[in-house]
């Protein structure tokens, strides 16, 4: 008890600002200097089953799951293709069907998460103001596809 | 006064120097990403205020009671006290001046209220001017002067404005971009004009190179004519243009060929220069007069543009040229042996991902090059600060005396649309979350933020400063 106390007292404050992602399991960093990302965006939504999930695990429920792939596609079309293109190999934003990313983080789950609801660089904008966690879990599971073959 | 002597004086001193400060005469000369300013300053940006819709212009009054001006792209100026308050009430809201709903065409998302410019004499004769898209005019470019109540100092309400409402130009636009947007008073003492090339793209009207449109030119007007006069603006005199359109008898013998090059009978007089694509924003350094042109790209390159102060009649090329490079690029430029150069090159240029059709994709650049203003402290003599639209970086642009430097001074996550000065002269810039996709309208995207550009050892404690790449 003595020592956990102790490790406690010594966690920077920088740490403990992180605790609310922390505790769910994933630590989401903030894409642009990796520090923790604040869920501060549109905080009526409804944290659904999936989301909760992905907070803990890091992995994508929806992933390969048909149903929400239609839905992530229809949500592409209208918020991304505009800069990543309908075949996803990218015009203002970045190609997207290949394996290299700007960020290395960007290869992983969590990576694509924290860009999408935080934010990049510019205009790659936090559309976790736009839209809810739950459709941008849909939104990386209709991306995957681009990467599938 | 004191702003003409400090022009003089400057130029005066330039003639003694080494190496003049003016625009590179080939292309390999034009700076690129990559460059370190003279003394490799360090700056950060401090957040002056937050929550305006789609900010995309910022400007003074020049009249000493430190306000700022944001200029929302609805329609809207709202001002910002010397504490960082933001009044409820707007300066000016053209949303309201026409019963039958905005006077703002702001449908496609480069329209909207561009600009405001305050009267060089602001303080006493109220006069304030604006540019926008006008929905009656179905998106024609207005330039209209309004003029303060003394008595209500914070609040030109819809009568008034339609009250003391003055067109100084209606400028006719074919399509819905690359209509703006800047105005602002020269160290003349003349109103200066941005004006697009009228959009699409490829500039379908060749208006470049057209000197009978005022599209895709830097326009420049007198405003100070009495408001009974036939006109309600002057040419300057020394304009490029002024007379070579006036009519005359034909003289065929014992002309020049240089005097003959003169005449232009179809030339508008408001022409100061021409051949630019989307000037969205320029800036005058305050220190000497000069002026940066923050020239927005088509699918390749950003260029920033630098004018000597009073070089009149320069052309920018568009669109025979896009940045350095000839126009339409097919392919890598390196390999375009027939290209030779069309007017005068810019001072830099920075390339979007794809920096040719077919390159690898280039990550140092970005999409839009909206300028903010010259710095002149923080160890910067005259660096011309802009943000890109897209990448969220910060350059400066500078002379070292011997070429152009540009350098990349910060990688923000903003997506940066205007800039300018506050009264102290120190170059403020906004942010908005708007973009061709996902635009919910310009009263419902995400709001903007007003930053100063500091220092970055004089940023203030418990400032909020603006998130970077460490």
């Amino acid at each position: 008890m003595h020592r956990l106390l102790l490790l406690a007292a010594l966690l920077p404050a920088a740490l403990a600002a992180a605790a609310p992602a922390a505790a769910d399991g994933i630590e989401f960093k903030a894409t642009l200097n990796d520090k923790p990302l604040q869920f501060k965006y549109r905080t009526n939504q409804e944290i659904t089953p999936a989301v909760e999930s992905f907070h803990k695990t890091g992995e994508n429920p929806y992933a390969g799951d048909a149903a929400a792939i239609a839905d992530g596609q229809k949500i592409y079309k209208k918020m991304c293709q505009a800069c990543h293109l309908k075949d996803g190999t990218g015009r203002i934003g970045p190609n997207l069907t290949d394996e290299e990313w700007a960020r290395a983080r960007t290869g992983t789950e969590v990576g694509r998460f924290e860009i999408i609801y935080g934010g990049g660089a510019g205009a790659m904008q936090a559309f976790g103001r736009r839209m809810d966690q739950d459709d941008i879990l849909k939104v990386m599971a209709f991306i995957d596809t681009f990467r599938a073959d | 006064m004191k702003k003409l002597l400090g022009a003089t004086c400057a130029v005066a001193l330039m003639a003694f120097g080494a190496m003049a400060k003016d625009a590179p005469k080939t292309p390999d000369e034009v700076a690129q990403p990559g460059g370190t300013l003279p003394g490799n300053p360090k700056i950060a940006l401090v957040q002056i205020a937050d929550g305006f819709l789609d900010p995309i212009n910022v400007a003074n009054a020049g009249d000493g009671s430190g306000r700022i001006f944001v200029v929302e792209r609805i329609g809207r100026i709202k001002i910002v006290n010397k504490d960082g308050s933001v009044n409820e009430e707007p300066f000016l809201d053209l949303t309201s001046i026409n019963p039958l709903g905005n006077d703002v065409q702001t449908g496609f998302v480069e329209q909207g209220l561009y600009s405001v410019a305050f009267h060089p004499n602001f303080a006493e004769n109220g006069h304030f001017y604006v540019h926008y898209a006008s929905l009656p005019f179905n998106g024609d470019g207005m330039i209209v002067r309004f003029t303060v109540d003394p008595e209500s100092p914070d609040v030109v309400d819809a009568d008034r404005a339609n009250g003391t409402a003055k067109v100084l130009m209606r400028i006719e636009q074919p399509w819905y971009n690359h209509n703006g947007g800047q105005i602002e008073f020269g160290p003349d003492g003349y109103l200066y004009i941005g004006s697009g090339d009228g959009g699409w793209e490829g500039d379908p009207y060749e208006a470049g190179q057209d000197l009978s449109t005022p599209l895709a030119k830097i326009l420049r007007i007198d405003v100070d004519v009495p408001d009974d006069a036939d006109r309600p603006y002057a040419i300057p005199d020394d304009n490029p243009f002024a007379n070579a359109s006036s009519e005359r008898l034909m003289v065929l013998f014992g002309i020049t060929e240089e005097q003959f090059a003169q005449i232009k009978t179809r030339s508008l007089p408001e022409i100061w220069s021409y051949g630019v694509r989307n000037p969205y924003e320029f800036a005058f350094d305050q220190k000497t007069g000069d002026m940066f042109i923050a020239e927005v790209g088509q699918n390749h390159w950003e260029e920033i543009i630098f004018e000597p102060a009073g070089t009149a009649g320069r052309n920018y090329g568009w669109p025979r040229m896009e940045a350095a490079f000839c126009h339409p690029m097919t392919g890598d430029p390196a390999e375009d042996t027939d290209c030779s150069v069309v007017g005068t090159l810019p001072a830099a240029m920075y390339p979007h991902s794809a920096p040719y059709p077919g390159a690898p994709e280039d990550n140092t650049g970005g999409c839009s090059v909206q300028g903010f203003g010259v710095a002149n402290y923080g160890g910067m003599d005259g660096v011309y600060l802009m943000g890109d639209w897209c990448s969220g970086r910060v350059f400066g642009l500078g002379h070292d005396g011997e070429k152009w430097q540009l350098q990349e001074m910060m990688q923000t996550g903003l997506q940066f649309t205007a800039g300018g000065y506050d009264e102290d002269g120190n170059v403020i810039a906004v942010n908005a979350n708007n973009f061709y996709l996902a635009d919910e309208g310009p009263d419902s995207n995400p709001p903007g933020q007003l930053w100063r550009v500091v220092p970055a050892d004089e940023v203030p404690e418990g400032a909020v400063v603006a998130e970077t790449v460490q």
